[in-house]
């Protein structure tokens, strides 16, 4: 426990670490104990189904055209809120059109965090927020009278931050500054890469993944389509360090 | 002398084709296309520490490198140490700042900001150690 | 005559006729020129290497940032700068291997020749990378300057180019002619200086260096293995001969109008490699004399315990020789200098010398086989200025040799190309020999060339005076 009454937990899984920091309330510790090792086990299960660095998860197997027999029924889900993304972001993020097939990889991670996000809800947490490696989603106040508050990384300062926000909901980020040249323009089907850095905020963490990663690559273009979308907000960072925002996004001061 | 300069002139075409031949070049658009050379992300792979560690890819930032232990037991980090700490100098520090474009809404200090969390592009785990995250987790860590 | 100089005298027998009294000696190691093109190669994969890594560590990015091209610039000339200003240090740090090959003096060409390329580079650079920052940071060229040499490494680093461009320019023909050498030299080795202080700025901020671990091993390499070399062989192997051999002067005879010969005395002088022709950097450890190193010829083979060099004096130094008191110690560079018989390619030789480049002459005749029949042409203006005559004639009769004396005026007795091939009738099948003063060593090098003599058996020594 430290001074805000805040918990933290960092968790190793799908090539990054999954950031916990919980307000327990009046939860008794073991079950808090409980509520987090079932979030995490969330997101373990999640990684053993999706994971493209893995040759034997059913992913993977699909990829290669040996499709599982029966596969989980995650993976169904997960396809439908792929279908959802491409249409809500104009086809900027398109997991179809990607080199050696399907990769939901640009949503599963929103996705599994939220599942996450839920588990650590239905446990009767009051508060929580989980930031699955820079894409985060919160329910509940930190504290009385407070929002939970996220920094945007500065592209091109690592320990600076572009921006400060107050989270509602969920927040995602795509750019190229850790991973060098992942992202795929579904137009050319090349590495492409419009934005320094793109952010989506909005009420679901897997359409806002996916949305961050279709502004990234689309740019202004893929900032018109999601200015056109109810719920969510963007903030773009282009390379000259220009930037632009949908009318609605708002910032708070430091 | 005029043979000897024939030699000269084939080591040095040699000595500058098997350089780029063998030159294997970092992940383009690493740097985004951005200023100068701050922010140029070329990693090498994780060395091991001692059991249970990890040691970070010495990290560029462009002029300096920063490679970070994290001690993992468990599945859980139970430290962060800094045993490789080569900074850039001031001079090369303050080069690159002057070059990166201010950002309207910029917050330089990260702890003054008092956020719980920073979204971002998606780091590695052994990228994470050195992230503002690892610093907050670790500020209210249990 | 006492005993030194007798050993010296011209009715000494010759080696070979009497081995058991003949002493033993260890002549100079012959040259490997394999290991001289190996030197070349290297150094010309070097320059390739550390050129093609400062491409290698830019990227198209960085390239079209502001002020890119011009940091690039200021990188490449950096590097290529500071590598021709090794290989210049390296080129006059007498290692054996390309000493005998070129000789001192061809290295010392180069040296010269080399000297403008590594300066212009490195001013080049300095300015090439006040405009690239000054452009990226989007401030004027004068403000940027400012603002770099605030930063200690740098301010360091513009003086060592300062230094460098002042030995640049007092080492122009023109200004050297009217400085004293001792004070050329002097200002000369403060290379060493501004080299050390320039290290500091490139290992710490070039960015060619940080987070490229192949560059700085390259160049860690480099600069290690310069410094070896200057250490072994500028500073390590004559300070070791120097304590080996121990030499003495034992007597300075007179051999003629103003020449004299200094004979000393050395321990283990018999591990003391030399050949015929070669000669060293004396060092006179007297109060007005021990900081300067002047270069003479050997002018006999060594006689263990003895050496002999003999002197013309013409300046300050070389006149002042004729009253050093024996007991002086005497510190040696060398043995130098590729003026010797291994660079023979046929199957005879003529040697010719004037003055005082009669010298070399003398030991390299002592150091050819008998039966080698040489032809030996002395030049002199007159009569007492052909010094050690009776014993370079004595010499060349136990080897079956011919000898010319031309003495007389310039206009009388010159050597011009009638003459050459009257007294070399059959020059085709010599190597021609020549030392002595410039103008006369260039005139017989020419004359030789013209008659056809190919440049690979012309072989010269000047005595730079």
């Amino acid at each position: 426990m430290n001074q805000d009454g805040l918990i933290t937990h960092a968790e190793p899984v799908m090539g990054t670490v999954v950031s916990f920091a919980l307000r327990t309330g009046q939860l008794p510790s073991p079950d808090l104990g409980t509520a987090l090792k079932a979030a995490c086990a969330v997101l373990q299960d999640a990684d053993a189904v999706f994971s493209t660095w893995d040759p034997g998860s059913p992913l993977s197997l699909l990829r290669r055209g040996a499709p599982p027999s029966a596969p989980p029924p995650v993976m169904a889900e997960v396809e439908a809120a792929c279908q959802q993304a491409r249409e809500l972001s104009g086809g900027w993020f398109d997991p179809w059109a990607v080199p050696g097939g399907y990769d939901p990889t640009g949503l599963v991670k929103g996705w599994a965090v939220e599942q996450a996000l839920r588990t650590l809800d239905q446990a009767g947490i009051p508060a929580a927020l989980v930031n699955g490696g820079g894409d985060l989603a919160a329910f509940g106040m930190p504290g009385p009278g407070r929002c939970w508050r996220a920094g945007i990384r500065h592209p091109w300062r690592a320990t600076g931050l572009a921006a400060v926000i107050e989270v509602h909901g969920a927040v995602a980020t795509s750019a190229s500054y850790e991973r060098g040249a992942h992202l795929i323009d579904p137009r050319t089907g090349q590495p492409g890469c419009r934005a320094a850095s793109a952010t989506v905020t909005g009420p679901s963490l897997a359409q806002a993944d996916a949305l961050a990663t279709g502004l990234a690559v689309g740019g202004d273009a893929a900032l018109d389509v999601i200015s056109g979308l109810a719920g969510y907000h963007a903030y773009l960072i282009r390379p000259d360090g220009s930037e632009s925002w949908t009318p609605g996004m708002e910032f708070t001061s430091g | 002398m005029k043979a000897g300069a024939w030699l000269v002139v084939g080591g040095a075409v040699a000595g500058f084709l098997g350089v780029l031949g063998l030159h294997r070049p970092a992940a383009p658009g690493a740097l985004a296309a951005g200023p100068a050379r701050a922010g140029s992300a070329s990693r090498a792979t994780p060395a091991a520490g001692p059991p249970g560690s990890v040691t970070g890819p010495a990290v560029q930032y462009g002029y300096g490198e920063l490679a970070t232990r994290v001690a993992i037991s468990g599945g859980r980090i139970t430290g962060v140490s800094v045993p490789v700490l080569s900074v850039a100098e001031q001079f090369s520090q303050e080069l690159a700042d002057r070059a990166i474009p201010v950002l309207r809404h910029e917050v330089l200090a990260a702890q003054s900001a008092r956020i719980q969390a920073v979204s971002g592009a998606t780091y590695t785990s052994e990228a994470y150690a050195e992230s503002v995250q690892a610093a907050l987790d670790k500020a209210h860590f249990k | 005559m006492s005993a030194p100089s007798a050993a010296f005298g011209a009715s000494k027998a010759p080696a070979g006729r009497n081995r058991k009294k003949a002493p033993a000696r260890l002549p100079a190691p012959p040259p490997h020129p394999a290991l001289a093109r190996i030197a070349l190669v290297a150094a010309g994969l070097g320059l390739g290497i550390t050129t093609a890594l400062t491409f290698t560590a830019e990227s198209a990015s960085q390239l079209s940032a502001p002020g890119g091209l011009a940091t690039f610039a200021g990188s490449l000339t950096g590097m290529t700068g500071t590598y021709l200003a090794l290989i210049m240090v390296l080129l006059v740090s007498r290692i054996p291997v390309t000493e005998r090959v070129a000789g001192q003096d061809g290295l010392v060409r180069l040296h010269r020749a080399l000297a403008p390329w590594p300066i212009c580079l490195l001013a080049a650079h300095a300015l090439f990378l006040t405009v690239g920052y000054a452009q990226a940071a989007r401030t004027g060229l004068w403000h940027e300057a400012g603002m770099l040499v605030n930063y200690p490494d740098v301010l360091i680093a513009t003086a060592a180019l300062g230094i460098m461009c002042f030995i640049g320019v007092i080492s122009l023909r023109t200004v050297r002619r009217r400085l004293p050498r001792d004070t050329w030299w002097l200002i000369h080795l403060w290379m060493y200086l501004a080299l050390a202080l320039a290290v500091p700025h490139e290992l710490v901020l070039g960015p060619s260096f940080v987070g490229h671990p192949l560059t700085r091993f390259v160049w860690s390499v480099i600069w290690a293995a310069t410094a070896g070399f200057v250490l072994a062989y500028r500073i390590g192997l004559p300070v070791l001969r120097t304590a080996r051999h121990q030499l003495r002067v034992v007597e300075v005879r007179s051999e003629g109008p103003g020449v004299v010969s200094v004979i000393l005395a050395g321990q283990r002088l018999d591990r003391l490699p030399v050949s015929g022709g070669q000669f060293l950097y004396w060092r006179f450890l007297t109060p007005g004399r021990w900081w300067r190193a002047h270069p003479f010829s050997l002018s006999a083979l060594p006689q263990p315990p003895y050496l002999r060099l003999t002197v013309k004096g013409v300046g300050k130094f070389s006149q002042s020789l004729a009253g050093l008191r024996p007991g002086t110690r005497v510190a040696v560079e060398g043995p130098y200098g590729a003026f010797t018989r291994y660079q023979q390619r046929r199957r005879r030789a003529v040697l010719v010398a004037a003055g005082i480049g009669v010298t070399a002459l003398r030991s390299l005749l002592e150091d050819l086989p008998r039966g080698s029949a040489p032809v030996v042409l002395l030049r002199a203006s007159r009569p007492e200025d052909l010094v050690l005559g009776a014993e370079v004639r004595e010499l060349a009769r136990q080897r079956r040799g011919t000898i010319h004396e031309l003495v007389g005026p310039r206009d009388e007795a010159a050597i011009d190309e009638a003459s050459l091939l009257r007294l070399v009738p059959d020059l085709d099948y010599r190597d021609v020999y020549v030392c002595g003063p410039e103008g006369f060593v260039a005139d017989i090098v020419a004359v030789a060339g013209n008659l056809g003599v190919p440049d690979d058996a012309i072989h010269h020594e000047a005595f730079a005076l």
